[in-house]
Parts: structure tokens; C-alpha cells; sequence
């Protein structure tokens, strides 16, 4: 508890007799928007506090106890840490997705539950959701879990032409977005999964109430101008300006990704029509008289502008999949960072709430000190102003909490949603990788197809046996640089190619299920361990 | 990518099938072939056996050739390739045998011996062996060209080192004494070459070529060009801000040069002005032309550099070119120090008026001139007769370099728009590698990215930013040889509609002349008439005396013209074969380079983005 001036009850002579009803009041109507109290039963709310441990870290103003100890945070966090309750699980399998709409296909979704109280079955099978609902549910648990970071819904559109590699993406987003929700202690809690789960037909927000838990619109814009409240989290108050930047990062690059897209659509476009321009060049060689036309050279010109239009066509595909790799990727980060910031946003909102109700305990002790320096003493005052200052030290006392559990809860989960960036943004560029591999060696292919007519256009055999007479007129020209053995530039072992084409050898092997959650947020937390408390 | 897709199953049957037909193919066009082969004379006669061949050749060779563009297609090769494989064993037997023969033939002129010996072949042979034989006769004459190229090159030079190019004095010598029309000439020789083939004619061919040999080698073609070694380089900025201009400095090597060596300095608008000199000393020359000209941007690093390039491109491919590289202007041109009153004078001396033309040429050269062109028809039309082309070589051949002038320059057009989105994307590719830079910098204190993750995107960034130079630079490569090419075709194409004028001037003048003739001739004729029927006739006599002059002065006139004429016809046919050969010899460069540096692109930028892979582990990433 962080009141300036620590409140002891012995300090006032309590004669009133109404005043031990106040231990036991929780004062519902301020708790009722609090999840904490709504979520988390009684007792870890009531938890007596050992104030002394705590308070050896006060500074002068309005300012939080900066460490909390695991036990407290043991306390505080239930869902993640005591015994029972962190055996709680919700698995989630998408069976199938109808992409009938592409802007809304429905996803019909298979969950196993366990260790969980109020569900009537521990297993629902074919659970039809539209993709609009899943977006629907996570605003409502973005906002009803302060302290959690719900990460967006993945768009259901990509840059791939629609088709089976869109349908494929969008399954494994969904797949993993719905992994990683699940995945999260906090949320599976949450009534609204239970309505979320066992709707009949598509799902819509019934605790629509929470809405109110911060402030919203002008107020809240209003509120972010302020400078934010003082942080003895550092890593939380290092965390919102990093956020932001890779929010405002990851937009430019989508942005700058769209606009390369468009560009390299262009380029094909004119690389094509450069290939299509030199194939009047062919025909009009072909169409001389024959004593005058020159077949090697018809030929040459067929090939050239045959090649340079497929290598168009090849750089069209690649500058989708560029685009569905690079470019969505990013976008699905910067609606994820964004989500972060304004949780961490959300947090400052309740830490200056905290800052209020402090002021408010404050003003009240002060007053109750004034009315206990009185000569005279109007004991129906005394009483009115105990009730405020009892009333406002409950208040910040939940307050308190609450500040810590989400702090707490934060900081836990700021290494899960980093991950998960972070898996996102490196699955992005290895497939990006891949995607220019491919390219480039379709690209390679193609040219070396051509290499020998090129040679060939006469019996000089072209720059490639500039003085060297005594070859044969052609032969080794045919050869591919690239085969099964390697390429022959090269003494690469491993090829990027050999390893996909392994593992999807692999995949076919056993072809149990397309490879499920890609990471697991709680192994990935803890890989990281980077919690320092 | 599937594996067996690399694995270059399409090379399956293809190479083979190349290394069979291709040298056929290829063969007729081989340089020394070429430059072996005669001027052809205006004369049915000698046209004709050096236009059978070949016709023969191509004839078979289109059939090939389109056999193997559709090679997918089985059912098409299945009949084609019968008589190939066929001829596959035939080809080593004619090689081997008759043009051993032929070789050994002391008469051995180029083209006038093949026909008779296939002609013989065919004659003799029975019908038994006709399918094959076609296909048989054709290869076997391409290789024997071959065979003759390659394994017996003395022989032929010991025989008549200058091949049957000398006749050209000779011939137009034989067309000075007899009176055929020139149209009459052209049409022959229009009509003659394509339809010979099946005509057995074994005597007729061989005789004006022996003549041929008999004759004074006087021929310009054959004379092989002393080395003549020039380089442009060291362009310097020169002079204020209005008469601001580049310099070149031209150094130059040869036993031609009174020195040997001569290092001259010239700026741009001296090498249009040889370009312009030596068109009208050579008409009928195909003039390797100088770059175009450009107004803005012309101290531009790059331009210049490409400027520099093309102007040494030029200077030495009419170095190569016997007949230019003896020529004074172009000789004062390498050497003069004192440029500028020198080509006043060789200009007065030679009436070219090379430095005026300029700017009249390249209103008409420059693509905006369609008014200009037609309104100079169109004057062309009021003054003179309008010479209808006669010669349907002519006729194919400016078809034909026409559409090449479109075709170039739409490819050119496009290459431009390619390079330059490739530089927009390269900046923009840019852009992006400094907001990716942004993104791994975030982290600065490392503790929320892992550090694999960090340097992941590092590496990204900076793969990506080698990949930026590696396009950069093939860019400038594909300027440089596709880019230069095509610009420089565009430019030749220019030259070689220059010749076709100016052989169409001097048609046109010599009907007009011819027409004044006749005029004169019927003049000449009614005076007769009158003298016969008139008792007085001392007036008329003398008149007629006065127009029988005249009329004798304009026939040498007349004759003259059309000696000319004849000799840029010549020239102009000559020219554009070399011209012909040359492109191909060029554009097949130019294409090979610009695939073998693209080749090299993709394998560089796999290579890139493997060791990308391989260094980040991104094969543990899903």
C-alpha cells in the first residue's frame, strides 16, 4: 500500500459504532467495472498485506511500490501460479474454415477444456464462429483484461490471390492466434469464454457492461497527452515507447511494402512488355523472304522474349508472395504493437486512478486530522470523516492491487507477445527468403534454358569460346548449373530448397495434421526468462 | 521448387537436336563466308549462282529451324527428324568426299561450283533417293561452306586470294559497252537468284565467274584493313558556361598515320562532322554513325561515360572498314592539329558541305521529322519523276529495316521503362532497408528481442542492401551491352536508310536526266524529219548539230549517272550483307552478354540469400 501518509487506524480514537462494518464492505459499485474483482474470487483480494515489508520503498508524491515480491505476485496471480488453478487448459483446433465469404469465413473450431468450473461439457466439437465474432471477442477481452495483451485477430484477406496459399495462411494465423489466446491463463478465465464456447449460434458480447472499466474516446485522448504517471516498473515504463515505435515502424514498412508491391507489379508489367517486344523482332526475321531470314536469329529473338515474359510472370508471383510474407507480417505487428500500446495506455489510466484515490485518502486523513485537533468535536463529523477516509483507503488499496496484478501480469506477457512478434517477424523472413530462392532459381533456370540457342544462333558459338577454336561446337553450354547434387557454382551443402523439400518429406510421411501451434507462449516465456523479479 | 525441375530434364532432347541442325543453321552466315563472297554484278548470270546456294540453304534450314522451336510438340519433330538423322551420316560422306572434290578443283570460285555439281547429282540420279536427297543437298552445301572455311582456307587463298570479288571494274566495264536499260539490269537481277534452283545449269555460272578471276582484283571489299587501333578516353569539360563542350581525346595507332601514332583532341560535334563527310565520300556506305544528340544533361557523369563508349564504338568500327580507313578526311580527322581549317577545306575540296547537313540530317533523323520527311516527298514528287523501287531486294530490305527501326525502338523504349523502374525500386528498396534498420535498432538495450532475432534482421537489412548493388550494377550492364546495342542499331539503321536515299537521289536524277534525254532524242528525231522534207534546211542542220552535241554530252551525262547508280547498288547490296552480318554477330553478343550477366545475377543473389539462410539457422524456423 502507497499512500504518503500510511494509514493506522489505531492513529484515531474509532467510536463509532457503525465504523467495523467498513472492513467488510468491498464496496461493490467501484469494484463491479474492476475484472479483478469480478474475475478473481474473494480471497486473493483480501489477502491481508503485510504493510512494513512494503513500505521501505516510499518516496515522496504520488508513487507505487515498485518490487513486488513472488509471493505476492503468487498471490495476485492465481491463474498463473498457485497449484490448482494454473492447471486450468482450453485446447482449440480449427477443423474446418469456409471461405465461401472471403471477407468473413466462418471457422468451425473443436475445444477440449479442462480444470475448468462452469462448463456443462468438457468437450465442444464443431463450434461454428465467424470470423467477425472472433474479432468481436477479442475486443471484449482486450478490454475486460486490463492486464492482458490480446493480440489482433489476423486479417482474413491476404495478399496471396485467393486461393489454397491464402487459405493455408489464414488457417495457420488463426490457428496460432487462437493458440495463443487460449494459451493465456487470465483470459481462459473469463465468463465470456464460457458464452464465447458454448453459444449456439454465432457468438455476440454478452458482458458488454466491462466497456466502461477505462476511459474512452476524448477523455482517454485527452489523458494520453498527459505525461504518464511515474513507473517503478522500468520494464513496463521502457516497454510503452518501445512499443510504440515498433508500432510506428511496422506501419511505415507495410506501408513501404505496399508500395513496393505496387511497383514490382509495374516492373513485370513492363518486363513483360519487353519481352513482348522483342518477339516482333522474331517474326519479322521469320517473315524474310527465306534466301534473307535467319533462323538462329528467329530463334534467339522467340526464346529471349519467351523467357523474358515467363521470368515477368515469375517476378508477378514473387512480389505476391513478397507482399503476403513481408508486408502482412508487418501489418499483423503493427495491429499487434498497437494493442500492446494501448494496454499499457490502459495501465497508465488505472495507475492515475490509484494517483486520485491516494489524493482522495490523503485530503480525508488530512481532514480527519483537523477534526481530531478541534476543540469542540461533532462526533456525527468524526464519523462522516472516518467513512470517507475508510472508504477512500479501500479504494486505493484495490487500486493498489489491481495496479500490481496487471504490472505483474505485464510483465510476464511482455515476453510472451514479443515472442510471438518476434516468431512472426522471423517466420516472415525466412519465408520471404525462400520465396527470393525460388524465384531466383526458377529465374536461373530459365535463362540457362536459352543458353544454348543463344551459342548457337551461329556455328561461331558466341563469347562463350571467344579463342578457343579447338572446342567442340557446343555441348557442355546445355548443362544446368542446378541438380539434385548441388549447384555447380557452389560447395554448398545444404540448400534451402533440400531443407523444405525434407520437411515437407516429413510432413507427407506422417500426415497426422498441418503442423499445429507453431510456439507455444508459455515455453516461448519461458525461453525467454527474461522476468526479473 | 520441385527437384526434378532443377534437375534440367528440358535439356532432355533439345541439345542434341541443337548440336545437329544448329551448324547447318548457323553455318551460311560465318563471317569469312561473307566477306568472300562477290559483289554481286547487276548480270543475271553471275546473280545467279551466288543467290541459288544460299536460297537452297535457308530453304531447308527454315524447315529445321521451325522443327525445333516446336520440339514439345512431338508429332511435328517425329517427321522432320527422319530425314535429319537421315542425312546425319550423308552429311560426313558429302563432307568428306565432295567438297574434297570441289576443293580440289583449281576453278574453285565460291558459289559457281556447287551448282553444277548438284545439278549433276540431280540430274543423274534416280528418283529413288528424291526424298532424302533434298535435305541431303542442302546440308551437304552448307558444309561444304564450311568444310571450305575451316579446313581449307589456303587452297582457296593460294588460287585467288581475293575470291570473285575483283569483277566489279570488269563488269561495269561490260555494262558501259552495252546499251541494256538499267531497268532492264534490275529486274534481271531482282528476279534472277530465287528461281534458278531447279534450273540445271551447270555452264552458264561458270563463265563470267572465270572471267571474273581473269579480271584485275581491284576490289575494295576484299583488301584486308591495315590495323588501325583507336581509342576515345580522358573527356574533359571545356570552356565557359554558353560554349561549355566535352573533349575527347582520340589516340590513335597505325602504319596509315604518317607518325604511326597521333593523339588528337575532338569534341562531339567533330565526330558528326566526319560522320557526315565520310557518307558523302562513300555514298552507298553504311557509315557507323555517332550517337545521337541530347540537350539536357549533357555534362552528366553517366552520359558522358556512354557517350565516350559509343563514340569509340564508332571511331573503330569504321576503322575495321577497309574502304573508310583510307579515306583523307578520316586520316586528317585522327591526326590534324589544326582541325578546325582543316575540315573547312577537305569540306570545300570534297563540296559535302558536312558541317550544314548536319543540322537538315538530324531534323530528318530524329523521329519527330514524319512532317518533315513527307514534305520533302512530296517536293520530291513536284519536281522530278518519282522513282517507283524496281528491285525487289530493295524493296524487302527497306520493309524489313524499317520494322527493325520500330522493333528496336520499342524494345529500346521498354528496356528504358524496365531500368527505370528497377532504379525507383532500388530507392525504394532502400527506404525500406533504413526502416528495417529502425526496427532491429529499437531494441538498443537487447532485452527484449533475442539477440538471434536482432541479427537476424540485421542480416536481412544488409542482404538485402547487397542485393540492391548486385541489381545496380547489372543494370548498368544490361545498358551497357543490350541498352548500347540496340541504340546503336537504331543509329546504323539510320545510316543504312541514309544509303537508301541517297541510291534513290541519284535514281531519281538519272530518270530525270534520262528523261531530258528522250526529249532530246525526239527533238533530234523531228529535226531529222524536218531536214528531209525542207529544201532549206542549213538552220535546221545546225540545230541539228547543236542537239546531237547536246544530246551526246547528256548521254555521258546519263551514262555517268548511271554507273553511279549502278556502283551504289551494288555497294548498298554488299554493304547491307555485311550489315546483316554484323548484327547478328552484334545482337547475339549483346543478348549472350546480357544473359550471361543476368545468369550471373541470379546465381549471385541465390547465393546471397543461401548463405542468409545458412548463417541465421533459418531452417530451424518454421
Amino acid at each position: 500500500m502507497t499512500s504518503a501518509v500510511p494509514y493506522n487506524p489505531d492513529d484515531f480514537d474509532v467510536n463509532n459504532p457503525l465504523g467495523d462494518d467498513f472492513d467488510n464492505n468491498p464496496l461493490g459499485a467501484d469494484f463491479s467495472n474492476n475484472p479483478l474483482g469480478a474475475d478473481t474470487p474473494d480471497d486473493t483480494v483480501d489477502v491481508p498485506i503485510d504493510e512494513p515489508a512494503e513500505a521501505s520503498t516510499i518516496i515522496p508524491g504520488h508513487t507505487i511500490t515498485a518490487i513486488v515480491s513472488d509471493e505476492e505476485l503468487h498471490r495476485l496471480l492465481p491463474e498463473r501460479f498457485h497449484a490448482q488453478k494454473s492447471q486450468a487448459k482450453i485446447t482449440v483446433k480449427i477443423s474446418t474454415i469456409d471461405f465461401s465469404k472471403r471477407e468473413n469465413p466462418i471457422v468451425t473450431l473443436d475445444f477440449t477444456l479442462e480444470h475448468l468450473p462452469g462448463y456443462r461439457k468438457a468437450a465442444y466439437k464443431d463450434v461454428r464462429r465467424s470470423y467477425a465474432a472472433l474479432g468481436k471477442f477479442q475486443k471484449y477481452l482486450e478490454i475486460a483484461n486490463l492486464e492482458v495483451f490480446v493480440p489482433s485477430v489476423p486479417p482474413a484477406v491476404t495478399s496471396y490471390p485467393t486461393g489454397e496459399q491464402e487459405q493455408t495462411k489464414v488457417r495457420r494465423d488463426l490457428q496460432n492466434w487462437l493458440d495463443y489466446v487460449t494459451g493465456n491463463p487470465v483470459v481462459i478465465r473469463d465468463d465470456e469464454f464460457v458464452h464465447f464456447i458454448e453459444s449456439d449460434f454465432d457468438y455476440t458480447v454478452i458482458n458488454a457492461h466491462h466497456k466502461a472499466a477505462v476511459a474512452t474516446g476524448l477523455k482517454r485522448k485527452t489523458l494520453k497527452q498527459l505525461q504518464p504517471p511515474y513507473d517503478s516498473f522500468t520494464e513496463l515504463a521502457e516497454f510503452r515507447p518501445f512499443v510504440k515505435s515498433v508500432y510506428q515502424t511496422a506501419t511505415k514498412l507495410t506501408k513501404q511494402m505496399e508500395r513496393i508491391g505496387r511497383l514490382d507489379r509495374l516492373h513485370s508489367v513492363a518486363l513483360a512488355d519487353f519481352g513482348a517486344a522483342f518477339q516482333p523482332l522474331a517474326e519479322a526475321e521469320a517473315g524474310r523472304a527465306r534466301a534473307v531470314s535467319h533462323p538462329g536469329m528467329v530463334r534467339m529473338w522467340q526464346k529471349v522474349a519467351k523467357t523474358l515474359a515467363a521470368n515477368a510472370d515469375l517476378l508477378l508471383a514473387q512480389s505476391a508472395v513478397e507482399l503476403a510474407t513481408l508486408g502482412d507480417e508487418f501489418r499483423i505487428v503493427a495491429s499487434d504493437a498497437y494493442i500492446v500500446k494501448e494496454c499499457l495506455t490502459n495501465r497508465h489510466l488505472v495507475m492515475r486512478e490509484l494517483i486520485q484515490a491516494q489524493d482522495s485518502t490523503k485530503s480525508s486523513h488530512t481532514r480527519v486530522v483537523k477534526i481530531k485537533n478541534r476543540s469542540v468535536i461533532d462526533p456525527l463529523k468524526v464519523d462522516e470523516a472516518i467513512k470517507a477516509l475508510e472508504f477512500a483507503t479501500q479504494i486505493e488499496k484495490n487500486l493498489t492491487l489491481q495496479v500490481k496484478r496487471i504490472s505483474g501480469e505485464m510483465i510476464i506477457e511482455r515476453g510472451e507477445i514479443m515472442a510471438r512478434m518476434e516468431t512472426r517477424l522471423n517466420s516472415a523472413v525466412t519465408s520471404y527468403t525462400l520465396a527470393k530462392i525460388e524465384t531466383a532459381r526458377k529465374t536461373l533456370r530459365n535463362l540457362e534454358q536459352i543458353r544454348g540457342d543463344i551459342r548457337a544462333v551461329d556455328e561461331r558459338g558466341g563469347l562463350s569460346r571467344l579463342g578457343r577454336d579447338h572446342l567442340p561446337a557446343r555441348g557442355e553450354c546445355g548443362a544446368a548449373s542446378q541438380s539434385n547434387k548441388g549447384d555447380s557454382w557452389s560447395n554448398r551443402t545444404t540448400r534451402a530448397i533440400d531443407v523444405v523439400k525434407n520437411r515437407s518429406d516429413e510432413q507427407e510421411m506422417e500426415p497426422e495434421e498441418p503442423q499445429g501451434p507453431a510456439f507455444d507462449a508459455r515455453s516461448a516465456a519461458a525461453l525467454l526468462g527474461s522476468c526479473t523479479f | 521448387m520441385a527437384d526434378d525441375d532443377i534437375s534440367g530434364s528440358m535439356w532432355g532432347d533439345a541439345p542434341r537436336k541443337t548440336i545437329v541442325d544448329v551448324p547447318v543453321a548457323a553455318n551460311p552466315f560465318a563471317e569469312d563466308d561473307i566477306f568472300a563472297r562477290p559483289d554481286p554484278p547487276a548480270e543475271q548470270s553471275t546473280y545467279a549462282p551466288f543467290d541459288e546456294p544460299l536460297s537452297g540453304e535457308f530453304g531447308d534450314m527454315n524447315i529445321i529451324g521451325k522443327e525445333e522451336n516446336d520440339d514439345e510438340e512431338e508429332e511435328a519433330v517425329a517427321i522432320p527428324q527422319k530425314p535429319v538423322q537421315g542425312t546425319s551420316h550423308l552429311i560426313s560422306e558429302l563432307a568428306g568426299e565432295e567438297v574434297g572434290i570441289t576443293m580440289n578443283t583449281p576453278s574453285g570460285s565460291l558459289f559457281g561450283d556447287k551448282n553444277p555439281l548438284l545439278s549433276a547429282d540431280e540430274d543423274t540420279d534416280d528418283t529413288a533417293r528424291a526424298p532424302v536427297k533434298k535435305v541431303a543437298r542442302g546440308v551437304a552445301s552448307m558444309y561444304k561452306a564450311r568444310g571450305r572455311n575451316r579446313r581449307e582456307p589456303k587452297p582457296l587463298a593460294n588460287t585467288n586470294p581475293l575470291g570473285p570479288l575483283g569483277p566489279e571494274t570488269d563488269t561495269t566495264a561490260e555494262e558501259n559497252s552495252t546499251n541494256i536499260s538499267a531497268a532492264e539490269l534490275l529486274t534481271a537481277a531482282a528476279d534472277g537468284p530465287l528461281f534458278h534452283i531447279k534450273k540445271p545449269e551447270p555452264e552458264a555460272p561458270a563463265e563470267p565467274i572465270v572471267q571474273e578471276i581473269q579480271s584485275a582484283p581491284k576490289a575494295i571489299e576484299a583488301e584486308a584493313p591495315v590495323a588501325l587501333e583507336i581509342s576515345v578516353g580522358d573527356p574533359v569539360k571545356i570552356g565557359e558556361l554558353t560554349s561549355a563542350h566535352i573533349v575527347y581525346t582520340i589516340t590513335s595507332k597505325s602504319a596509315l598515320l604518317s607518325d604511326g601514332t597521333a593523339k588528337v583532341t575532338r569534341r562531339y560535334k567533330d565526330f558528326r562532322w566526319i560522320y557526315h563527310q565520310l557518307q558523302n565520300n562513300h555514298p552507298g556506305f553504311i557509315v557507323p554513325p555517332p550517337p545521337s544528340k541530347q540537350a539536357v544533361g549533357r555534362f552528366n557523369e553517366e552520359f558522358v561515360e556512354s557517350r565516350r563508349m559509343a563514340l569509340e564504338t564508332m571511331l573503330q568500327k569504321i576503322a575495321r572498314n577497309a574502304m573508310f580507313q583510307k579515306d583523307p578526311d578520316l586520316l586528317m580527322f585522327l591526326a590534324s592539329e589544326n582541325f578546325g581549317p582543316d575540315a573547312k577545306a577537305r569540306e570545300l575540296a570534297t563540296g559535302s558541305a558536312a558541317s550544314t547537313i548536319d543540322e537538315e540530317d538530324d531534323e530528318g533523323s530524329s523521329s519527330s521529322s514524319g512532317f518533315m520527311n513527307s514534305f520533302s516527298k512530296t517536293l520530291g514528287l513536284s519536281t522530278g519523276p518519282k522513282y517507283v523501287e524496281e528491285d525487289e531486294w530493295f524493296v524487302e530490305k527497306r520493309t524489313y529495316i524499317e520494322l527493325l527501326e520500330i522493333n528496336l525502338g520499342n524494345i529500346y523504349k521498354n528496356l528504358e521503362l524496365v531500368v527505370q523502374q528497377r532504379t525507383e525500386l532500388a530507392t525504394m528498396t532502400a527506404e525500406f532497408l533504413t526502416m528495417m534498420d529502425e526496427l532491429a535498432a529499437l531494441d538498443a538495450s537487447g532485452d527484449i528481442f533475442q539477440e538471434s532475432s536482432i541479427s537476424l534482421l540485421m542480416g536481412f537489412g544488409s542482404t538485402q542492401s547487397k542485393l540492391k548493388d548486385l541489381v545496380a550494377r547489372s543494370l548498368l550492364q544490361d545498358m551497357l551491352t543490350l541498352g548500347s546495342t540496340i541504340d546503336e542499331y537504331l543509329r546504323i539503321v539510320g545510316s543504312v536508310k541514309h544509303c537508301f536515299s541517297q541510291r534513290v537521289r541519284l535514281k531519281t536524277a538519272l530518270l530525270t536526266q534520262e528523261a531530258e534525254l528522250t526529249k532530246l532524242q525526239k527533238l533530234a528525231a523531228k529535226t531529222n524529219v524536218t531536214i528531209s522534207t525542207t529544201a532549206n534546211n542549213v538552220a535546221q542542220k545546225l540545230k541539228l548539230a547543236l542537239v546531237k552535241e547536246q544530246i551526246t554530252k547528256q548521254e555521258s551525262k546519263t551514262q555517268g549517272l548511271e554507273k553511279k547508280f549502278k556502283q551504289i547498288t551494288v555497294d548498298i547490296k554488299n554493304q547491307l550483307g555485311q550489315f546483316e552480318t554484323n548484327k547478328i554477330n552484334d545482337f547475339r553478343n549483346a543478348v549472350e552478354t546480357f544473359l550471361e550477366s543476368n545468369i550471373e545475377l541470379q546465381k549471385e543473389s541465390i547465393e546471397l540469400w543461401e548463405t542468409f539462410y545458412e548463417r541465421h539457422h533459418l531452417s530451424e524456423i518454421k
